[in-house]
């Protein structure tokens, strides 16, 4: 029988019960299942989970940056002849994340799949216990290729529809990786960068393109000004206000579809009211360097992948000013994206000024 | 959003992308009593399983090789 993979936190545990499921429960339980929480639970609990829980659960793994694809949205300004990351380094970063105590791991690039050893690293991470899961643009996928990569719990695959921030080829292999996929038993999500173009019928279209293809998930992405897209067209493919105010809406269409997922950066944008809901559900804003924590292609540590060389965004949102620390969903926002606030105001340490809240506020 | 007694959250799915952390939300809009229903079995049946502690100075951390039979 697995074992649960168990956690000792201040309020009880972090449990995690399968590929698919990671549970908080509280003392009393974890106490149950043979949990000795030790000094930690001779501190008084903190009565949040967010707040309670500063060490990640899941950690971003670069293992190569080379990519030929080119995309002019590229966050990490990936090139064909980037280079790759040695598999006994990437081994013992794995070692060390497994230790610390995280529990996913999740591999991107550049165009991970052109790592040769991409398989071993995924045996390497369930080796360790970690669940392993990785994204693809689809360059470097054969049937033969998907039978070796079933160590990985899910894989997703990035699809933004036919637009100007990817490569032309790129919906037309990203549609036949996932049939590859499907094909090969291993669960699929689909990666969709909301941008201007996409965002309303053209996403629900693209939704219902890749549901019939076999994707099980959507995950929705905000489009973020880092790399190659921290341009002056960031300007013209980030959402609309009236998009913003609708997405909540889109959002709910969406799920009527599929399973959605929101990364990060979208929960301010989705104005979400009842805090309860989004720590029962762990839904997670800015968590960098906290719940989340990355390793960048040379092995330096980041608080995410889109923060290289920062080092100190984890404690900010406890002194955000107004109209952040009144924000009723302020404990699980966490102020918003840093990235956005770095390129839009110089400074990464302000409000997310594309929050709803924020623009209100002024 | 019910959760099973003693249940504080409940993070579903491996989270598969590289860039940022992300969350399923379809529990967010409509479907919360059936998962509720399913959590509270996955969390009856947790004492039965044998546990791994980690993430602890000193704690059982067991690192086998992948290569090993």
């Amino acid at each position: 029988m697995t074992p649960l993979r168990v956690r000792p936190e201040t309020f009880g545990a972090w449990v995690r019960v399968d590929d698919r499921t990671l549970l908080a429960v509280d003392r009393a339980t974890a106490a149950r299942l043979g949990v000795d929480g030790g000094a930690r639970w001779a501190e008084p609990a903190v009565a949040s989970i967010a707040d309670a829980t500063t060490r990640p659960l899941e950690v971003h793994v670069a293992v190569t940056s080379r990519c030929p694809a080119g995309c002019s949205g590229c966050y990490l300004d990936a090139r064909a002849d980037g280079e790759h990351r040695a598999f006994a380094d990437v081994a013992a970063a794995l070692d060390t994340i497994a230790a610390g105590g995280a529990f996913t791991v999740a591999f991107g690039g550049g165009e991970p799949l052109l790592h040769p050893d991409l398989p071993r690293i995924a045996a390497h991470a369930r080796a360790r216990g970690l669940v392993p899961v990785v994204t693809t643009s689809g360059i470097g996928l054969s049937p033969e290729r998907a039978k070796a990569l079933r160590d990985f719990a899910q894989i997703n695959v990035s699809h933004d529809g036919i637009l100007e921030t990817r490569w032309p080829e790129g919906a037309r292999l990203a549609e036949r990786a996932i049939e590859i996929l499907v094909e090969a038993n291993i669960p699929v999500g689909v990666n969709v960068v909301l941008t201007r173009t996409l965002v309303g019928a053209p996403l629900l279209a693209l939704a219902d393109r890749v549901i019939a293809l076999g994707a099980r998930e959507l995950q929705l992405l905000r489009y973020k000004p880092q790399g190659r897209a921290a341009s002056l067209d960031y300007l013209a493919r980030r959402l609309t206000p009236a998009q913003v105010e609708a997405l909540p809406g889109l959002v709910a269409e969406l799920v009527a579809r599929t399973s959605v997922r929101i990364d990060c950066a979208l929960v301010p944008l989705l104005s979400f009211e009842r805090v309860e809901d989004l720590l029962a559900l762990a839904v997670m804003g800015c968590e960098a360097g906290r719940q989340l924590a990355a390793v960048d292609v040379h092995g330096r540590d980041a608080p995410c992948s889109f923060l290289p060389g920062e080092t100190s965004v984890a404690e900010y949102p406890a002194r955000a000013p107004e109209p952040c620390s009144s924000c009723p969903v302020r404990v699980v926002c966490r102020s918003g994206c840093r990235v956005v606030a770095r390129h839009l105001g110089g400074d990464p340490f302000a409000p997310d000024p594309e929050c709803p809240r924020v623009r209100a506020s002024r | 959003m019910e959760l099973p007694e003693g249940v504080l959250s409940v993070r579903a799915g491996p989270g598969a992308n590289c860039s940022s952390i992300g969350s399923v939300i379809d529990l967010l809009f409509g479907t919360a009593i059936v998962a509720g229903a399913v959590y509270a079995a996955i969390v009856a049946s947790l004492p039965d399983r044998p546990i791994e502690v980690v993430g602890e100075v000193g704690g059982d951390d067991k690192q086998p090789d992948e290569d090993e039979p």
